[in-house]
């Protein structure tokens, strides 16, 4: 009986945010009314011509940099033609021959400490079509279909990996990398539920020590993380068994179906067109230099890797807090302007990953960030170091109404009546009363027995519905029983 | 003299010295478009006004192509039939915010797919030299307009003689500057590669202050040239010693025996008054650079015509039960039998990738060949001088192209020029320039115009003179 390896490549687009459109001016928001975000341009309309939206070039050079890869010093666009309601022109500029990145990788953490270098073998640039809806199952046998071209001309990227990735988990490890580096280039926001990030994934299994390819397969309808991983674990599970059973895998396109959990055999591979690939020659072929390239380099913020090796060294920070805390920006961010304001990162870093973190992954896994401003964790560290509450107190109480109602924590520490009671007056009467009501424990702290305090300051606490001070208990107990 | 009939620099001129007003320059032009139908234009536009600037109540024709906010723009198809562009093409708003009058839109073969303008599909346009006869295409409509005296000049696209070919067959001056010279935002085209805007007028002056206010670059248009030209007006009119190529060997084997003759007569003449001092070249790459002209523009319509699918605007088939009954029906029942046959030899040469080595890479490949030829030339010679057409109006036997398509491989300016007449019709010279040399073109263009005196050649052959 054989023991599989899968192989896994994945092919991603990723709409790149620039403000307007690769060929024109139309904006980019997501979620505007249909058919209000198009022009002449976008539409195809007869004799307009396309004019390069210079970001989307920049964009799409900064994620080849960010990826390792090599940029093409001379590269052109080139014309994929075929029919289809929501493709303008009946053709896609994009890049065939010429793409504007090659040859690069991602380095994605494996196992506890490990990594893994998965190889990058193109990114090129390209523009979105519109949407359709179809009222049917498919166009062909829809009553009609709606067309919302609002989407059409957004400058999208492709990412096409080397076969290098063995798992569906490494497949989700390398998809959130990807996400965050692209989130820390700041050039897309990499929604997959909006669709401005999409995977499309390919994979064939063989026998363990092997280096021969399998016959692939591509599962198309990835439409979260967790879709890639369960179809990518169904799909090796599948050609397992068929394997075993002696069968061939067929090579095929194949639907993932969330719903049931599996893939569905779409169309045969053998079946897609060849596109009339040819230069495009409403552009000119573009000359980068290596100045302009040099430039988009040092453009380039710190990135993920760079950031957690300096967390290490700058902060003091244990490697997988490091890691942890790099590996969203939005995350890292956090972390330092925290610290800037409340300078003991080790504590601010347990906070996050404990207490803060547990909120953004109630948002699930297209967090849109942290639920709260930096200063309000700041001020929160603050009043439990000045013992105006207590960590208990912090973590039960005022954290989540801070979340909840975007208040200060000062101010819930109020309205709630939570400040600890430090005033000696106030809890004299109190500590007299237990100190009175248990001679016995008394006792046996004044024979030596030191560890019977925190039953005594537990007792005033109690008393005080938790709001004394324990460190001040302490003390005036102690002071008292040595008179 | 009537109005109807001068040149651009006529009409600006008697305006100035109050002679005619703008507006009765308009009227006249109108009033020969009622007068004399020649089939010229597929529509007017009844806006047209003459506004202040360099161009001040000149009437300018446009070709079908060149899109006309407010005004149907059908690239002489029917499935652009009824299709009103809500926007302008770059040239258009040059044209009116120098002044000229947009009098209406010109006939063309369907979207320029051809140099026989008897496959125009509508309406028939006559060469104002000689009812019966073609006036030439594409931009046949848009010449038969300004030979017939209905414009003063006229814009179409030329995409390998589309403007320099009826020109040469009405009797006037066809031009093409530098590739991206003048921008294509807004310009119907089939072969993006190949379309040069082209220019029709009476005189070499008409050309170089059309050219001056339509050049320039144009952020619509990722193709079109960044600076600006030299004052054209003033520069021509100043002979200069040039080198001047000649083929005679290439002319005399594509070109019919009249043709050749008057072309070699015109040489032999001026030459020598002119300060030029003749070369003789070879052109053994005609027939090739003819061949892979016809498939480049094959395989870039079979893509650039995609988009008529009947799915956002134009020409749409009735009760198509799916997608793909609405794209072919849409498609079979809108394109005419030239554009198909155009479309399905692209596709055909795309389409597959053996079929792609063996025509469009070659194609391509014949394309920088032709390229290099002209850069080899170019070390010789300052201009190249052709017949423009192989043969006289209405012959038909070799390719029209055969002597304009080499210059729109390379992107290259050039202009034909009436030099003659055989048999009542008109023949044309045609002048070529290195690429960015619109200014020694039209220079020697000018000085050459001189030399013919071609309106007195025509004085009793054709009208509008």
């Amino acid at each position: 009986m054989h023991d599989f390896e899968a192989v896994i490549g994945l092919e991603i687009h990723v709409e790149l945010s620039t403000a307007s459109k690769i060929f024109c001016s139309c904006p980019t928001t997501f979620g505007a009314e249909v058919n209000t975000q198009c022009c002449p341009v976008c539409l195809g309309l007869p004799g307009t011509l396309p004019a390069l939206n210079r970001k989307a070039l920049e964009y799409t050079v900064k994620a080849g940099l960010a990826l390792n890869c090599q940029i093409a010093r001379h590269t052109w666009f080139d014309r994929k033609n075929y029919f289809y309601p929501d493709l303008p022109k009946a053709y896609q500029v994009s890049q065939q021959d010429a793409p504007l990145c090659v040859n690069g990788y991602l380095e994605i953490p494996v196992g506890d400490s490990g990594t893994k270098k998965v190889g990058i073998n193109r990114v090129h640039l390209e523009e979105e079509v519109g949407k359709s809806l179809h009222a049917g199952e498919t166009i062909i046998d829809a009553v009609y279909s709606l067309l919302d071209y609002n989407r059409a001309g957004i400058p999208l990227i492709e990412i096409v990996t080397q076969p290098d990735i063995r798992s569906a988990e490494e497949a989700q490890t390398f998809l959130e990398s990807l996400r965050n580096i692209l989130r820390y280039i700041e050039i897309s926001d990499c929604k997959m539920q909006e669709g401005s990030l999409r995977c499309d994934a390919n994979i064939s299994l063989r026998p363990k020590g092997s280096t021969a390819f399998g016959t692939k397969t591509e599962i198309k309808n990835l439409n979260s993380f967790r879709a890639v991983r369960r179809a990518l674990e169904y799909e090796i599970k599948r050609q397992a068994g068929l394997l075993r059973d002696g069968l061939p895998v067929e090579p095929e396109t194949r639907h993932w179906d969330e719903q049931k959990g599996v893939t569905v055999a779409m169309r045969s591979k053998e079946q897609t067109s060849f596109y009339r690939l040819f230069a495009d020659p409403d552009l000119v072929p573009i000359d980068l230099s290596a100045e302009w390239i040099q430039q988009m380099e040092r453009e380039l913020p710190e990135l993920p890797g760079a950031r957690r090796e300096r967390f290490i060294d700058e902060y003091g920070l244990p490697e997988y807090d490091a890691r942890v805390l790099t590996a969203a920006k939005e995350m890292a961010d956090f972390f330092e302007e925290v610290v800037k304001g409340y300078n003991d990162p080790k504590t601010v870093s347990n906070w996050i990953m404990t207490e803060i973190l547990r909120y953004v992954k109630e948002q699930g896994e297209e967090a849109e960030g942290i639920p709260l401003p930096p200063a309000s964790l700041v001020e929160l560290l603050q009043l439990i170091e000045g013992g105006i509450i207590n960590r208990n107190q912090a973590k039960e109480i005022v954290l989540p109404e801070m979340v909840a109602s975007g208040k200060a924590p000062r101010q819930i520490v109020k309205e709630k009546g939570l400040e600890q009671i430090s005033d000696t007056s106030q809890l004299e009467g109190v500590v007299a009363s237990v100190l009175e009501a248990n001679p016995d424990v008394v006792q046996d702290y004044l024979g030596g027995k030191e560890k019977v305090m925190g039953f005594l300051v537990g007792q005033v606490l109690k008393e005080t519905k938790g709001k004394a001070n324990p460190r001040l208990v302490n003390e005036m107990i102690r002071e008292k029983l040595k008179q | 003299m009537t109005i109807a009939g001068m040149s651009v620099v006529e009409i600006l001129e008697g305006q100035q010295r109050g002679e005619f007003t703008p507006e009765e320059v308009l009227r006249a032009h109108l009033d020969r478009i009622e007068g004399e139908d020649v089939g010229a234009f597929l529509r007017l536009c009844p806006a047209a006004s003459p506004g202040p600037g360099p161009l001040q109540g000149v009437p300018v024709a446009l070709g079908d192509e060149v899109c006309t906010e407010g005004v149907e723009t059908t690239a002489g198809s029917r499935i652009l039939a009824g299709f009103v562009p809500p926007y302008q093409a770059t040239l258009a708003a040059k044209l009116q915010g120098a002044g000229a009058a947009v009098v209406g839109k010109t006939n063309l073969t369907e979207f320029g797919m051809s140099f026989d303008m008897e496959d125009a599909l509508c309406g028939r346009t006559q060469n104002p030299w000689r009812s019966g006869t073609t006036p030439g295409g594409a931009a046949g409509g848009a010449a038969a307009a300004v030979a017939a005296g209905q414009a003063a000049a006229a814009v179409a696209a030329d995409t390998g003689g589309d403007v320099r070919i009826p020109a040469s067959y009405c009797g006037l001056v066809g031009f093409t500057p530098t590739y991206g010279r003048i921008s294509r935002y807004g310009v119907i085209q089939h072969a993006p590669s190949l379309t040069q805007v082209g220019l029709l007028a009476r005189k070499v002056r008409d050309i170089a202050l059309l050219l001056q206010v339509l050049a320039g670059e144009d952020p619509q248009d990722h193709t079109s040239l960044p600076g600006t030209l030299p004052d054209l007006l003033a520069e021509v009119g100043e002979p200069q010693p040039l080198r001047i190529g000649i083929a005679p060997g290439a002319y005399k084997s594509w070109a019919e025996g009249e043709v050749y003759q008057t072309l070699e007569r015109l040489w032999q003449e001026t030459a020598a008054q002119l300060g030029w001092q003749l070369v003789e070249v070879d052109l053994p790459w005609l027939d090739l650079a003819q061949i892979a002209r016809r498939l480049i523009a094959a395989a870039e319509s079979s893509s650039t015509l995609g988009r008529y699918d009947g799915v956002r605007y134009g020409y749409r088939a009735k009760d198509a039960q799916d997608m793909r009954e609405l794209f072919s029906r849409t498609r079979a029942e809108g394109f005419g039998q030239v554009v198909k046959g155009e479309i399905l030899l692209g596709t055909y040469i795309l389409g597959d990738k053996d079929h792609y080595e063996a025509y469009y890479l070659q194609a391509l490949r014949a394309r920088k060949l032709v390229y290099k030829s002209w850069q080899g030339l170019w070390q010789e010679v300052d201009l190249l001088l052709t017949p423009t057409t192989p043969e006289l109006a209405g012959r038909g036997k070799t390719p029209p192209e055969i002597f304009t398509g080499p210059s729109n491989l390379a992107g290259l300016p050039a202009i034909s020029l009436p030099c003659g007449l055989v048999d009542g019709l008109p023949v044309g010279v045609q002048l070529i320039a290195p690429a960015g040399e619109e200014g020694r073109l039209l220079r020697a263009a000018d000085a050459l115009e001189k030399m013919i005196d071609f309106a007195s050649s025509r004085n009793g052959g054709g009208q509008g003179a």
